[in-house]
């Protein structure tokens, strides 16, 4: 057998193989759908509206100060006693419908994600914070459709605005616009969750909860193998919320609320708001820099929003981010099974799909600036 | 803003054959196999997009692996979610599991300085800690992989 280190890279270089110029266009393609990337460079970026800008600045000021959770932390017992509610509430739940052959489920999510523009060293950094919305329609196969509408980033630090601007108003925050892809697709996907299947094809995931045992214990050790679980209860938690989201069994809810119960650390907040506005029951468990938020709706035990706050100041490259920052959040809309990947559950029809050519699996409307110009 | 310049073909081809290994390697050590090359991609398309200025630095690896990084945020906190009928192509299962068993700054030693023959000082910059951190990682980043696959320590 080979030594160690032969072992390692031949493992490392047949798992992650090599990125091809090919690939790389891939991704230029989904930015700038106009221009094929080698033969034309990407235009001039559009300076934004100064009045749009400064608007979206004194929104995230206000969606800073707003969503933090409106009670402080209660010990762990009063925690459990909500998760157990919660958990027969699920239980009670009628049993979501599973998606048959032809159909898709459909699920719809609003997440922030943040973006660094990366600067040399001693020059400081300003991260920027996305917001995109994600429809997804899958099918059991992994075929389907996923549309992502990406806003224009705005600071994560709006009181970094003076410091932004004497640096030059550097860009930052992910492209704007919307992306729109069919699955499979041998392209790079402009968004996730994928997955890539047999001969290079990429495909959407779909997670079939069918299998997940509904005992707690044996569920953790399920989700700790299915998902490469190594993060710490912290993972386990976010986890939680997604299986949660999509199409998961009573019997499953129920446990899930079980295994939330029982991850060590977990606290009450009470009466807390998701970003989207909607009042639900928080749960809080503390990672060693953030704080992750889950809100759920006791009524319904449907889980409305997850949403991550720093829980101390940290500096990084000369930007500090003062505690109590929302950092990231996800907020949960409609789910539900669509007969076709043009339809929403309801049978109202999606926006159309942007665009499609033969051998090309995804498309873009770039709509021009990433730049949040905040003068 | 600045018009957005571009390279020529055989000058970023030439470009992405020299700095796609390392690049890809060290985001593997970070994000695993699948967004490890996504975020490689990534990262070169924004070297492509930001070419005056990369064409100009010294060390653009440690630079794109950055960058890499923060443009696979969008996918990070939503799973990816393996199915159980596509086989996970891995040659050796046990070696995946032992890797993702250590921790993150270890498995970086141990796969750029052990497995492709980095210097802890070169992996020090690309993390930007020191070297000796570097090499207290690597050290019981190999001791639990050895110990993991049963694999004899060296004299």
């Amino acid at each position: 057998m080979p030594d160690l280190s032969t072992r390692i890279r031949e493992y490392v270089d047949e798992v992650s193989p090599s990125v091809t110029v090919r690939d790389v266009e891939a991704v230029l393609e989904r930015y700038y759908p106009v221009h094929t990337p080698r033969a034309h460079p990407p235009t001039h970026r559009r300076r934004t509206s100064s009045l749009i800008a400064a608007g979206v600045v004194v929104l995230a000021t206000v969606l800073l100060l707003q969503f933090l959770p409106t009670s402080g932390a209660h010990p762990s017992s009063d925690a459990d006693a909500v998760l157990t509610r919660a958990a027969a509430t699920a239980a009670a739940q009628p049993t979501a419908n599973a998606p048959k052959r032809g159909q898709y489920l459909y699920y719809q999510v609003t997440q922030a994600l943040q973006s660094n523009h990366p600067e040399p060293a001693g020059v400081r950094q300003f991260t920027f914070v996305s917001i995109m919305t994600i429809d997804t329609w899958v099918a059991p196969n992994g075929s389907g459709r996923q549309r992502i509408e990406t806003g224009k980033g705005t600071l994560l630090v709006p009181s970094d605005k003076a410091a932004w601007v004497a640096a030059g108003s550097p860009p930052g925050g992910f492209p704007v616009g919307t992306t729109d892809a069919e699955y499979p697709t041998k392209n790079f996907p402009g968004g996730g969750p994928v997955v890539r299947g047999a001969h290079g094809q990429y495909y959407l995931s779909y997670l079939d909860s069918s299998k997940f045992p509904t005992q707690p214990a044996a569920l953790q050790k399920y989700m700790n193998r299915y998902f490469g679980i190594t993060g710490g209860p912290t993972t386990t938690f976010l986890l939680a919320g997604d299986v949660l989201q999509v199409g998961a069994s009573p019997a499953l809810r129920s446990s899930i609320f079980q295994l939330i119960e029982r991850l060590p650390g977990v606290k009450l907040l009470g009466t807390t708001k998701d970003v989207a506005g909607r009042t639900g029951i928080g749960v809080a468990i503390d990672g060693s820099a953030n704080r992750y938020i889950l809100v759920f709706n006791p009524k319904t035990s449907a889980v409305l929003g997850e949403k991550i706050l720093a829980s101390k100041t940290t500096t990084n490259l000369g930007e500090t981010v003062p505690k109590g920052t929302l950092v990231g959040f996800e907020t949960f809309g409609t789910t539900g099974i669509a007969s076709s990947t043009s339809k929403f559950p309801d049978g109202a029809f999606a926006p159309h799909y942007l665009h499609q050519e033969s051998g090309v699996g995804s498309s873009i409307e770039y709509r021009g600036t990433n730049t949040p110009n905040a003068r | 803003m600045a018009e957005l310049k571009g390279p020529g073909t055989g000058e970023f081809e030439d470009f992405v054959g020299r700095i796609e290994p390392d690049l890809r390697r060290a985001l593997f050590t970070v994000l695993g196999a699948e967004r490890g090359r996504e975020a490689t991609a990534e990262a070169l398309a924004w070297a492509w997009e930001h070419w005056s200025r990369i064409e100009r630095m010294h060390n653009p690896t440690g630079y794109l692996f950055r960058v890499g990084q923060s443009r696979s945020r969008r996918r990070k906190v939503r799973p990816v979610f393996v199915r159980d009928e596509w086989p996970d192509p891995v040659i050796e299962p046990h070696l995946g599991r032992a890797l993702a068993e250590l921790s993150e700054a270890q498995r970086v030693a141990v796969i750029l300085v052990y497995g492709f023959g980095w210097t802890m000082r070169e992996v020090a910059e690309l993390n930007d800690t020191q070297v000796t951190s570097v090499q207290t990682h690597l050290e019981r980043g190999l001791h639990k992989l050895r110990v993991a696959l049963e694999v004899e320590e060296r004299a």
